[in-house]
């Protein structure tokens, strides 16, 4: 009989030299970078694409998972090749690990 | 994000609508591109609306082909548009063309000189220094040494230590301090006489450091010692001071002058006319035609009025030149006149010579020469006549 263990997280050698040198996890591995002012402003980088895009929800696929934004009025006010701007009514941000 | 807008505005972009299943599919490849989009709303569950550069419309069309989304222009904004939308009223674009010019030379100028912080100095003729230096409203920024403005105006005006020109936006602000001047630095210790400085009666007289050598009521000449800075001591020797002392004497002071009988007195004929101009940048347009003026003698006078739109300073200058006629004609001086001239002449030559003369009486003769009128004055006056004189080395060793 087989025995399934849990997935325990290692830091992998990229994460231990970034951490010694001080650098930012974003810049080094492209981690997704998540920042919000008072829930009305939204700024995802290092993101790779909309997967849906409503007034009312926003799925972004990110490195390792996908970036939900659900909230009313929602407007992507800016969009470039890494990142968006999205301004509105914030109500809840989920990450899902892919 | 004012200057975004602007900037976006000045590019000119599109407003599009993108209708398809894989709306968003288009917008990834949009960004993948490097096309930038903004403004991105979702119209209805199959379109979205954004808005994208002008210039990018080509590529656009064929992300929406590969994306499998239709794409129309919905609306169109910027400069670009406004310009093709008016390009058949050629007045209105030459005016848009000359308005922008217009702000542009404009904005190259001085439009006013502000001075901070200079009231201890006379303002007006410090103003007037920068002015000769090149500083004036209407002068041209480029043209402008500042470094050079600032050395002629510290060079004429001696009781400014430092002055400061900054330029901004369209006016000039000028800063000065004043300069301190050292103190006059008296030698109290070397030791010195006080001698008449002219013939006198000595009227009064306060000494406060050596020994008077005359008294109130004697009859002093020219160079005669009024107070001594040598005292002989009762144990033998001399002692040298610096004397020090207020000598008033009366003094009798001769002043003469003379006049024609007949003067050319200028007259003013009533002919007058007035010349108007404006200067803005160092150039002048003259608001006139015939440039001539019909009179032999003439005086000008030139007023020079900053332009004012309300309370705003305009970079240009009225010149109004006030042209008026005269001739001389030849009058006799009558005797009383003279008289009063002649008298009035004399004074003020007295108080050229002796500033500090009080005048207690005078003497005066008044002749008539045939062709001229001649006065002889002769003022009684009191004043200081104390002058201090240094007791030299070789003066010392004698004593």
């Amino acid at each position: 009989m087989a025995v399934r263990r849990e997935k325990t997280y290692v830091p992998g050698a990229l994460f231990r030299i970034r951490e010694a040198i001080g650098l930012p996890l974003e810049a080094v591995t492209g981690a997704f970078r998540l920042e919000t002012v008072g829930g009305r402003e939204l700024t995802i980088e290092n993101c790779t694409g909309i997967l849906e895009y409503t007034e009312e929800c926003l799925r972004a696929s990110v490195k390792g998972g996908v970036v939900t934004v659900r909230g009313s009025a929602l407007m992507l006010k800016a969009l470039s090749g890494d990142g968006i701007f999205v301004t509105g009514a914030v109500r809840a941000v989920e990450f899902l690990e892919a | 994000m004012f200057i975004l807008k602007a900037v976006r505005w000045i590019v000119s972009y599109i407003t599009i609508s993108a209708e398809g299943a894989f709306a968003e599919r288009f917008l990834n490849l949009a960004g993948r591109e490097g096309i930038p989009v903004w403004n991105i709303r979702r119209r209805d569950a199959a379109a979205l609306t954004m808005c994208v550069r002008a210039d990018d419309f080509k590529r656009i069309k064929s992300i929406a082909k590969r994306a499998s989304v239709r794409v129309r222009i919905t609306d169109r904004s910027g400069l670009r548009f406004l310009m093709f939308r008016h390009r058949k009223r050629k007045a209105f674009a030459v005016s848009a063309a000359l308005f922008f010019a217009l702000v542009c030379f404009l904005s190259t100028l001085i439009w006013g000189v502000e001075l901070e912080g200079a009231e201890f100095t006379d303002r007006a003729a410090l103003m007037e220094s920068l002015e000769d230096a090149g500083l004036h409203a209407g002068a041209k920024k480029s043209g402008l040494d500042i470094t050079k403005i600032e050395n002629e105006v510290l060079n004429a005006h001696d009781d400014i230590a430092w002055i400061g020109i900054n330029i901004r936006g369209t006016k000039a602000y000028v800063k000065a301090e004043p300069r301190t001047l050292p103190p006059d630095i008296h030698d109290d210790h070397a030791a010195a006489n006080i001698v008449s400085a002219c013939d006198a009666v000595v009227e009064a007289m306060t000494v406060y450091e050596g020994e008077a050598a005359v008294k109130p009521g004697e009859a002093v000449t020219k160079g005669q010692l009024l107070v001594g800075g040598v005292v002989d001591m009762e144990e033998g020797g001399s002692r040298f001071l610096h004397s020090e002392a207020e000598v008033w004497g009366r003094v009798w002071i001769d002043v003469h002058k003379s006049c024609p009988l007949y003067e050319d007195k200028k007259v003013y004929t009533g002919r007058r006319m007035t010349k108007r101009a404006v200067k803005a940048a160092g150039v002048k347009i003259n608001l006139f035609i015939n440039g001539s003026i019909p009179y032999d003698k003439y005086d000008k006078i030139i007023r020079e009025n900053i332009i004012r739109f309300g309370a705003f300073t305009l970079p240009a200058r009225m010149l109004s030149a006030d042209i008026r006629e005269y001739e001389y004609r030849p009058e006799r001086l009558s005797e009383a006149g003279a008289r009063k001239k002649l008298e009035l002449l004399c004074f003020l030559e007295l108080k050229s010579l002796y500033p500090d003369a009080a005048v207690m009486g005078r003497d005066i003769k008044f002749t008539n020469a045939g062709d001229s009128y001649i006065m002889d004055a002769e003022y009684e006056c009191i004043m200081p006549i104390a002058v201090s004189m240094e007791i030299l080395q070789e003066e010392k060793s004698e004593e």
